[in-house]
């Protein structure tokens, strides 16, 4: 193992930093950003050997490890199945709850195939404490199954474990996940499903403001149709909902076209940025 | 009466920073006690990581000894409307705040990068709200507004013609993190390589600067004193980083209580540093 990536690491868990909290961690991941692939399988079998000698659950060791893999964008298999074995032996007994999180983001990250049964057996603590941490997985292990996210939003929302706010912030990632053809309705259905009605009003009053829509306060689908602010002319007219930007440099785009019946059919567009 | 002698394992830079320094002068005698039975200067790499106490090294016995005694220096009288800056790498603000809102530190990355500036106008619409409805409310998890550091928050001041606001977005603001002297682990002059790294610069009022005191001796640690601390009151860029680099000098800095999200400016500034070798 190199004695310099796993002192750093260990110093990074630990804490140990400068005046702008720069650790040597930092400065190791900055200088092997782009290194080349036979020092990144080397970076991937130390990481491996760190994971399997060292007590992952104590504080701050899974989420320095998901720091690494994030930002080196590390994929590999021998590393996840490491991780996967150290998740069953350690499971739902990190010491953070945030630990936690980031055991199974990096599980996630690194490849992993991460599927609602996964999620709903192996993250049950994690749903309990940290709440919105867990809806950040449920996003990705219900990515092909929309309706099944959506139920567990609804769920969410209505124990009063993720609020409004919440999903807010990861409407980016819910519109990337779910394609930006489902994004609109998605959050139409998921106005009409909760049932707590301070998040129902501020759903609504964010899609209103941020999203462009005009949403009544009842009648979901007739209300979208009726109020839509673009003015009504005799051609049907794009109306940009909203750019979802990805890592890869792309920008989903999602519009509405609207004509004079106003008649809503939303369709996707990517451009390159 | 005569200055307690030098520890034997004592660097000569601390040393002469700590009778520089008036706070310094003031408690150095028991450190200095503290440190005459040292075996040798500095923790290893181990020891360090691990936090291990380590009474036979200098560098342990400074640093737990100037940890009580942060933020002692003289007052620093700043004027009301006066811009102050501190810079943070972005990745390490993003999980700090990442934490506190159970949230996913690339997420708040890029809302900082939109704030910024760096995207479309829908993008920065999405991350102004977002910096309404979370950074200037108090937390989630710990029911507090946010602080920008930890307890003792480190500020840049202007020079003669430019404030920090300026100097945050000049061309030459790749370079600041240098003048700054920073990264510190890096400062030593046996280093020789220096990567470029991502960084957040905050802007504060001097009004809503609290504490501000000149920096001590012991507002860092054992090797930034020796490495990168200068008793005159200004930073001192890294002393092996390219000469048109260390031209542009240091710059005066205080110390001061945290300021929190509500305090601060709402212009933020995201930037990559340097790359350079020696």
């Amino acid at each position: 193992m190199s004695k310099s990536l796993s002192s750093a690491f260990e110093a990074h868990a630990n804490g140990v930093a400068d005046k702008a909290d720069i650790s040597i961690l930092d400065i190791w991941i900055a200088s092997h950003l782009n290194c080349d692939q036979a020092r990144r399988n080397e970076i991937i079998e130390e990481l491996t050997d760190i994971v399997s000698k060292t007590r992952m659950r104590k504080s701050e060791r899974w989420t320095t490890l998901t720091y690494i893999v994030r930002k080196l964008d590390i994929k590999s298999a021998s590393l996840l199945s490491e991780i996967d074995r150290k998740l069953s032996q350690d499971n739902d007994s990190c010491d953070q709850a945030y630990d936690l999180f980031s055991a199974w983001d990096c599980f996630i990250k690194l490849g992993g195939p991460f599927l609602p049964n996964m999620l709903l057996t192996r993250t049950t603590k994690l749903r309990n404490v940290a709440s919105p941490l867990w809806f950040d997985l449920a996003i990705v292990a219900y990515a092909a199954d929309h309706n099944g996210l959506l139920e567990q939003t609804v769920k969410l929302m209505n124990e009063g474990r993720l609020s409004s706010l919440d999903f807010q912030e990861r409407y980016r990632d819910v519109a990337f996940e779910i394609g930006a053809s489902e994004i609109v309705s998605f959050i139409i259905a998921l106005i009409e499903k909760v049932n707590v009605s301070a998040e129902v009003r501020a759903l609504r009053k964010w899609a209103n403001s941020s999203l462009n829509l005009n949403l009544g306060s009842s009648n979901i689908e007739q209300s979208t149709r009726a109020n839509i602010r673009i003015a009504a002319s005799a051609d049907p007219v794009l109306a940009k909902i909203n750019s979802v930007p990805f890592s890869n440099g792309i920008f989903e785009t999602t519009y509405l076209i609207v004509n004079n019946q106003n008649a809503r059919r939303p369709i996707a567009a990517r451009r390159r940025a | 009466m005569a200055r307690p002698a030098q520890p034997k394992f004592m660097n000569n830079s601390v040393f002469r920073k700590l009778g520089a320094c008036k706070v310094g002068a003031l408690h150095e005698g028991r450190l200095l006690a503290n440190c005459h039975s040292c075996l040798r200067e500095e923790c290893t790499d181990t020891e360090l990581s691990e936090r291990k106490e380590v009474p036979e090294a200098v560098q342990w016995q400074f640093d737990e000894f100037s940890r009580p005694l942060r933020k002692q220096g003289a007052s620093v009288l700043l004027k009301a409307n006066e811009f102050l800056g501190h810079v943070k790498l972005l990745a390490k603000a993003a999980l700090y705040i990442a934490k506190e809102l159970n949230s996913r530190p690339e997420t708040i990355e890029k809302n900082f990068r939109f704030l910024a500036g760096h995207g479309s106008t829908t993008e920065m619409d999405f991350a102004r709200d977002w910096y309404q409805n979370r950074l200037m409310t108090p937390s989630p998890t710990s029911g507090r507004i946010l602080s920008i550091s930890g307890p003792v928050c480190w500020l840049f001041r202007g020079t003669a013609t430019k404030g920090p606001d300026e100097l945050l977005v000049e061309s030459t603001v790749d370079q600041l993190p240098c003048r700054l002297g920073l990264p510190e682990f890096l400062a030593h002059k046996k280093n020789t390589m220096c990567p470029s790294m991502e960084f957040v610069g905050y802007i504060v009022l001097g009004k809503n600067v609290t504490k501000p005191v000149r920096p001590s001796v012991f507002d860092g640690d054992y090797v930034s004193v020796r490495d990168v601390w200068s008793s005159s009151g200004k930073t001192l860029p890294i002393s092996w980083a390219p000469q048109p680099m260390r031209k542009l000098g240091g710059l005066r800095e205080v110390v001061s209580d945290a300021p929190k999200f509500t305090e601060i400016s709402d212009r933020f500034h995201v930037f990559d540093s340097a790359s350079f070798t020696k």
